[in-house]
C-alpha cells in the first residue's frame, strides 16, 4: 500500500509538472503569475511607490498637479482630450475622466465639451513626452484657440 | 497595514457568518463551515457603512467599529442560543500525495493575496465608481460626498451596488489605504471550500488535478486580486446552486433557505442576477413535482425562493442607491427600447458561443477549462449515462448562465459581450467543476484509483487473519 501511495505521490508531482509544461499554462505562469519582482516590491511598500508601479507616469503627472494646485481654492482644471495627447507623441499618459481625476488629485476637472467647461480656471497642457504643465486660463494668451484645438479632438 | 484592524474584521466575518450558518441550521464539516462563514461574514459585515449612513451617523473609525460589533453581536445570537462546545481536535491532514497540488495552488493563492494587498485598485469601473465613492466617504465621513458635485456624465458606476463601496470603506478605515483585502478573504475561502467539495466526491489525486485546472483559469484568477463585482457574484451564485443541490438530497429546509439567501447575496452584488435566479425556478418545480409536494407548499417554497433575492434587489436599488446617490436613477432607461426584435437574442447567443467562448479570446480568458468540460460531457452521455443529483443541478446551473446571459444582453443594452458577458460567464465555471466532480467518467476513474490504492490492504487483511487462525489452531 505504501508503494501505491508513493506512486500516487509521483503521479501528483508529474501532474503538476506536466500541467505547467502545457505551452498555454506555461506561458500564463511566466507572463502573468511570475512576472512580478516580489523582492523589489517587498522593499518598496510605500503608498507612492505602489501607486507609481501601478499607474506609472500618469500617476506622477497627477500627483504633481495635485501638489502644485493644493494652495489654490476653487480650482477647475480643463483636461486635454486623449486623442490630442496622442498626437503630441505622449504614449505613457492616459488622460483620466473627471471622476478619476478627482480620485487622484481631489480637484475638479472638466472636458472641453462638458456643460461646465466654462468654469475651468486652470488647464492641463501636455506639450510633449515628459513635458506637462498646468497653467491658469487667464495666463494663457490664446486660450480660445486652445479650446478650439481641444474641441477638434473630442468625439 | 493595521494588523489589529484586520484581525478584528476577520473575527467579525467569521462570527457573523458562523451565526448565520447556525440560524439556518447548516451542518458542515469544520473546514467548509469555516470557509463559508468567512464568505457570508464578509457580505454581512459590508452593511455596516450603509446602516451608519441611513442613521445619519458619521462614517469614522469609532462608529464603524461599534456598528460592526453590534452587527456581529446580532448575528451571534443563534450561536449563543444553541451554544455547542467548539470542536477542538486535530484537523484532518491531507494525504501526502495531495501535497504537490496543495503547494502549487497555495503558491498561486499567495501571489493573488500579495497583489491584492500591494497594488491599488485599478479597474476603471472602480476608480470612477465604488473606489472613488469609498475614498471620499472615508475623507468626508459620509457616503453622500462631494463626488456627486462633479461632472459624472462619463460614468454610471455610482449606480452600482454599494457592496464594494462599503467593504472598501471598512478596509480603508481599519486595515490599509487601498482596502481590497476582503477580496482575498473571499477568494481564499472560496478556493478552500471548493477543494473540500471536490475532495468529498472524488479521489484526492483527481480532486487536486481538477482544482489546479480551475485555479489556473486566467481571468478568474486575475479577478481574485483585481477588485470588481464578478468574482464575489460568482462565489455566491455557485453557493446558491450548491445548497439547492444539498436541499434536494437532504430535504432540510435550512439548506433551501440558505440557498435563497446566497442567491439574494449574488443579486445584491449584481442586481441583474435576479433574472438568472428566476430561471432557476423550473428546476425547483421539477423537484417538487417528483416529490409530490402539495400545491400550497410549492407556492410557499417558491415564494420564499424568489422573495429573498427580490428583497435584496429592492434593498440595493430602492433603498441604498436611492438614498446614497443624489442623482435620479431611471431604471426604465436601462432596458432595451425595442424588445420585439427577438433576433438580437439569438445573435447574442451565437456571438457569445463563437466569438467569446470557443474563440482564441475565449482560450485566453478561460484556458482549456471549458474545452475539458465539453470533452467529458459527451463521454458521460455516451458511455456512462449516469447523472447523479449534483451533476444534474450543476448542468442546470450551467444552462441558466449560458442562456441567461444572452437574455440579459437582449434586455439590457449595457450588458455587452467583451466585458459584462465575458465576466458573467465566470458563474458557469465553478458549476462546471461541480459537474466534473460528479461526472460518471471521473467517478469511475476515481473508483479505479481508490481500488488500486487499497488493493493490497484487503489482501493483507486476509493474510493477517489466516495467520491468526493458524496461530490459534497451533496454540490449541
Amino acid at each position: 500500500m505504501v508503494y501505491h501511495k508513493i506512486n500516487l505521490f509521483l503521479f501528483a508531482v508529474m501532474g503538476v509538472v506536466l500541467f505547467f509544461t502545457i505551452p498555454f499554462y506555461n506561458n500564463w505562469l511566466y507572463s502573468k503569475v511570475l512576472n512580478n519582482d516580489f523582492a523589489e516590491e517587498f522593499n518598496h511598500l510605500g503608498i507612492q511607490d505602489r501607486n507609481m508601479k501601478r499607474f506609472g507616469y500618469s500617476y506622477s503627472v497627477l500627483s504633481d498637479v495635485a501638489h502644485v494646485l493644493a494652495q489654490f481654492k476653487d480650482v477647475t482644471v480643463l483636461l486635454p482630450p486623449n486623442d490630442y495627447v496622442k498626437t503630441r507623441g505622449i504614449t505613457d499618459f492616459i488622460v483620466p475622466e473627471p471622476a478619476v481625476f478627482y480620485y487622484f488629485t481631489g480637484l475638479r476637472a472638466v472636458w472641453v465639451n462638458s456643460p461646465d467647461a466654462s468654469l475651468a480656471n486652470w488647464a492641463l497642457i501636455m506639450n510633449g513626452p515628459g513635458n506637462a504643465v498646468v497653467k491658469k486660463m487667464d495666463h494663457i494668451r490664446n486660450s480660445d484657440s486652445l479650446i478650439a484645438v481641444y474641441k477638434k479632438y473630442i468625439n | 497595514m493595521n494588523f489589529g484592524g484586520l484581525i478584528f474584521l476577520l473575527a467579525a466575518h467569521y462570527l457573523s457568518g458562523r451565526g448565520l450558518l447556525r440560524l439556518f441550521k447548516i451542518g458542515l464539516k469544520p473546514v467548509p463551515a469555516f470557509c463559508l462563514s468567512m464568505i457570508t461574514g464578509v457580505f454581512l459585515v459590508s452593511f455596516a457603512p450603509c446602516i451608519l449612513q441611513l442613521c445619519g451617523l458619521p462614517i469614522d473609525v469609532l462608529h464603524v467599529i461599534v456598528t460592526i460589533v453590534v452587527l456581529t453581536g446580532i448575528f451571534c445570537i443563534p450561536l449563543l442560543l444553541n451554544f455547542k462546545r467548539p470542536w477542538i481536535g486535530k484537523p484532518p491532514l491531507p494525504v501526502y500525495y495531495e501535497w504537490p497540488f496543495i503547494i502549487a495552488c497555495s503558491f498561486l493563492a499567495a501571489v493573488s493575496v500579495w497583489r491584492c494587498f500591494y497594488y491599488p485598485p485599478y479597474a476603471r469601473d472602480m476608480l470612477a465608481g465604488p473606489e472613488l465613492l469609498a475614498e471620499f466617504a472615508v475623507r468626508e465621513h459620509t457616503m453622500v460626498s462631494s463626488v456627486f458635485t462633479l461632472d459624472l456624465h462619463t460614468t454610471n458606476n455610482y449606480f452600482k451596488s454599494p457592496y464594494i463601496t462599503c467593504l472598501q470603506i471598512l478596509y480603508k478605515l481599519l486595515v490599509c489605504p487601498f482596502g481590497q483585502l476582503w477580496l482575498s478573504v473571499i477568494a481564499v475561502s472560496f478556493w478552500v471550500w471548493l477543494y473540500s467539495i471536490l475532495r468529498e466526491r472524488i479521489h484526492p489525486l483527481l480532486a487536486g488535478m481538477l482544482f489546479l485546472f480551475f485555479m489556473a483559469i486566467p481571468d478568474v484568477y486575475s479577478y481574485s486580486y483585481i477588485m470588481l463585482y464578478d468574482f464575489s457574484n460568482m462565489v455566491f451564485f455557485f453557493g446558491g446552486f450548491y445548497f439547492v443541490c444539498r436541499y434536494m438530497d437532504s430535504r432540510r429546509q435550512g439548506d433551501f433557505l440558505f440557498a435563497a439567501f446566497l442567491f439574494g447575496a449574488a443579486t445584491y452584488i449584481r442586481t441583474e442576477t435576479l433574472v438568472l435566479v428566476a430561471m432557476t425556478v423550473p428546476l425547483l418545480l421539477g423537484y417538487f413535482y417528483r416529490e409530490k409536494k402539495g400545491f400550497a407548499q410549492v407556492v410557499k417554497q417558491l415564494f420564499i425562493f424568489i422573495i429573498m433575492p427580490a428583497a435584496f434587489w429592492f434593498l440595493c436599488i430602492k433603498v441604498f442607491v436611492r438614498s446614497f446617490v443624489p442623482i435620479p436613477f431611471n431604471l426604465g432607461s436601462q432596458v432595451a427600447p425595442d424588445l420585439s426584435n427577438i433576433s438580437f437574442l439569438f445573435e447574442r447567443l451565437k456571438d457569445m458561443t463563437f466569438l467569446l467562448i470557443f474563440s482564441p479570446i475565449g482560450f485566453l480568458v478561460y484556458g482549456y477549462f471549458i474545452s475539458f468540460f465539453c470533452a467529458v460531457l459527451p463521454v458521460d452521455l455516451i458511455f456512462f449515462r449516469k447523472f447523479n443529483r449534483g451533476s444534474k443541478v450543476a448542468l442546470y446551473g450551467i444552462a441558466v448562465v449560458y442562456f441567461g446571459l444572452p437574455l440579459l444582453g437582449y434586455l439590457l443594452p449595457l450588458v455587452d459581450l467583451p466585458n459584462t458577458t465575458k465576466r458573467g460567464l465566470f458563474k458557469m465555471l465553478p458549476l462546471m467543476l461541480l459537474y466534473l466532480c460528479n461526472s460518471g467518467f471521473l467517478q469511475y476513474l476515481s473508483g479505479r484509483i481508490f481500488k488500486w490504492e487499497h488493493a493490497n490492504e484487503g489482501k493483507k487483511a486476509v493474510v493477517g487473519s489466516v495467520k491468526k487462525v493458524r496461530a490459534v489452531k497451533k496454540g490449541r
